[in-house]
């Protein structure tokens, strides 16, 4: 009885099922669970303190929502980050991709350096540039104010007008080289006869760009920018270690304003309906994401 | 002016330019550790760009006064079990994903790609409740089981990739002489694959020695604290030590970036394949 057991556990079939069991479990207990937990926190008024007494309360939190001033403040900086982030990123990525694209001296060692931020954890990043930001000291001022842009240094991360700029270098400083080297495996797969041929038809270097270049990264600039805006509404590090959401709520994005409302106001229930919402966006997101990479295919 | 001179000069002004734009990428780098280093107060406007002399004193003092020690071996225990845990699981996982084509595989590659999308803070919040319930909370191997979770979907995919590239035929030749399936892939499948291993490992190791969120939530205790919290403590009750911090930053780094560019081509062309293949 066991023996046949064993035999028909151990059945060739089956084996695939056996080695992902374990990726299975771990992803079910730690991102799974919790997410459907997530989802069902959104309907009660649970509070971190008393756990156990929430009750169910049905759509009340998103009522809340709608009218609450600081998750539509919340929205629109997420939308503002998102697409600012993404707009730095991807032109950092773009410029040094094609100053890479040609055969250069040191071309690995320059590459390297072009990757270094991405290596750096996101919280070394953040306390350099708060340093580098420093109201009083910070190199950032000296610079702006040696080249006239300032007449004297500012408080960047205090002056809610100036936090979001503040933040989104930072972000675009650790995040190009994701940019630049999907950009830089895109402008290789362009074939070198179509910008010969572009030459022939006397073609400048501007007109070679926008004839050539660009529809050649049609592609891969359909997923990049994707990619990015899809990252930048779920990051949480960087922001919160910069600004924790501040100042004035002027760098709240909803994953930000999730966590404050769960663990600084503890109201869990509110704080998972708030979270529900940034998945559904992802979601939306995710699936332009998927009909644009088959619209894409099917174009080439 | 021929057209010869021209097209030189050209390249001779695209290279500098490039060296002033790596140049100023690289500057926050220098300016962490010429911060760490410098003898005089950082205190000072204008700021001296070229340290005025040199000293090893803020790096000397945060080993014996701060609690720089404890954060790094928590931090190395914690990356290490991320690490061997992560990999672990994903050779597995990665495996079935190369080598199967069934329902499980399939519904299992589509749950990799939606992993994706998750909002971490949404997790967060429920995933504290279960910690706190489960006596997971505030302690080191917990956030460790977080940190692997978190990152193997991504592991998972990666040793699909390494998988792929050895050609089934080792397996078949393996089996025809005698070994178990199973056999075959542990014995002989793995050790080829070995650098996509290297990969995996490192890239985990990174990303638990990286990680802040899950451990500034998951963590309570001082004695516990990772790195990454440790490193946001740093302010004094008159003005934060900006030196000191530039050290710990430093020593923080250090570990992570030389993983880093240990693994970078690879990393790289594992990640970015993906997106330029559609």
């Amino acid at each position: 009885m066991k023996r046949v057991l064993v035999r028909r556990l151990s059945h060739p079939e089956l084996l695939p099922l056996w080695l992902l069991t374990p990726a299975a479990i771990v992803m079910s207990v730690i991102l799974i669970w919790p997410i459907a937990q997530g989802i069902l926190l959104g309907f009660f008024n649970t509070r971190i303190l008393n756990y156990n007494a929430g009750r169910y309360i049905g759509l009340a939190n998103y009522e809340v929502l709608l009218s609450d001033p600081f998750f539509w403040n919340s929205l629109k900086v997420t939308v503002y980050y998102g697409i600012a982030s993404m707009s730095c990123t991807y032109a950092l990525g773009l410029s040094f991709a094609l100053l890479l694209n040609r055969s250069l001296p040191l071309r690995g060692m320059i590459r390297t350096i072009f990757i270094l931020p991405w290596a750096v954890p996101e919280v070394v990043a953040v306390l350099i540039f708060i340093w580098m930001l420093d109201a009083q000291y910070g190199v950032i001022n000296y610079f702006f104010v040696e080249a006239g842009f300032l007449d004297a240094p500012v408080a960047w991360l205090a002056r809610a007008d100036l936090a979001m700029p503040a933040l989104v270098l930072i972000t675009s400083w650790h995040q190009f080289p994701l940019a630049l080297l999907i950009l830089l495996a895109g402008l290789q797969t362009i074939p070198r006869e179509e910008y010969e041929a572009a030459m022939v038809d006397g073609a400048g270097a501007l007109s070679r760009f926008i004839h050539v270049t660009l529809p050649g990264l049609r592609a891969v600039n359909v997923i990049l920018i994707l990619i990015l805006i899809l990252n930048s509404f779920r990051r949480v590090t960087m922001i919160y270690a910069m600004t924790g959401g501040g100042p004035a709520r002027a760098t709240e994005t909803l994953s930000i304003l999730t966590y404050n409302t769960a663990f600084t106001y503890q109201k869990i229930g509110y704080a998972a309906a708030i979270g529900t919402v940034l998945l559904l966006i992802l979601l939306a997101f995710s699936l332009v994401y998927f009909f644009a990479i088959i619209h894409v295919r099917r174009d080439a | 002016m021929n057209p010869r001179t021209t097209s030189i000069l050209a390249s001779a002004g695209l290279f500098v330019l490039t060296l002033a734009c790596a140049g100023i990428v690289f500057f926050p780098y220098y300016w962490m550790i010429v911060s760490s280093l410098e003898a005089a107060s950082l205190f000072e406007w204008p700021p001296r760009l070229v340290p005025s002399s040199v000293t090893l004193e803020a790096y000397v003092r945060i080993f014996t006064e701060r609690d720089v020690f404890t954060w790094f071996k928590n931090t190395a225990f914690v990356a290490s079990s991320t690490s061997v845990f992560c990999t672990l699981v994903a050779i597995n996982g990665g495996y079935a994903l190369s080598r199967f084509r069934t329902h499980a595989t399939t519904g299992f590659s589509i749950f990799i790609l939606f992993s994706q999308l998750l909002p971490a803070t949404l997790i967060v919040v429920p995933l504290y409740v279960i910690f706190r319930q489960t006596g997971l909370y505030n302690s080191l191997i917990g956030l460790a089981i977080a940190d692997a979770a978190f990152v193997l979907p991504l592991a998972t995919w990666l040793m699909k990739g390494f998988f792929d590239r050895i050609p089934v035929e080792v397996e078949e030749q393996a089996m025809v002489d005698g070994c178990t399936r199973i056999g075959a892939f542990y014995r002989i499948v793995l050790p080829l694959a070995l650098p996509g291993l290297v990969v995996v490992v490192a890239m985990s190791f990174i990303t638990g020695w990286d990680e802040f969120f899950l451990a500034r939530t998951l963590i309570s205790s001082q004695g516990n604290w990772v790195f990454s919290v440790g490193l946001t403590s740093f302010e004094t009750q008159y003005a934060i030590a900006w030196d000191e911090m530039m050290a710990a930053a430093v020593v923080f780094a250090l570990p992570a970036v030389l993983f880093f560019l240990f693994v970078q081509r690879y990393l790289v062309s594992g990640l970015t394949s993906g997106a330029v293949k559609g």
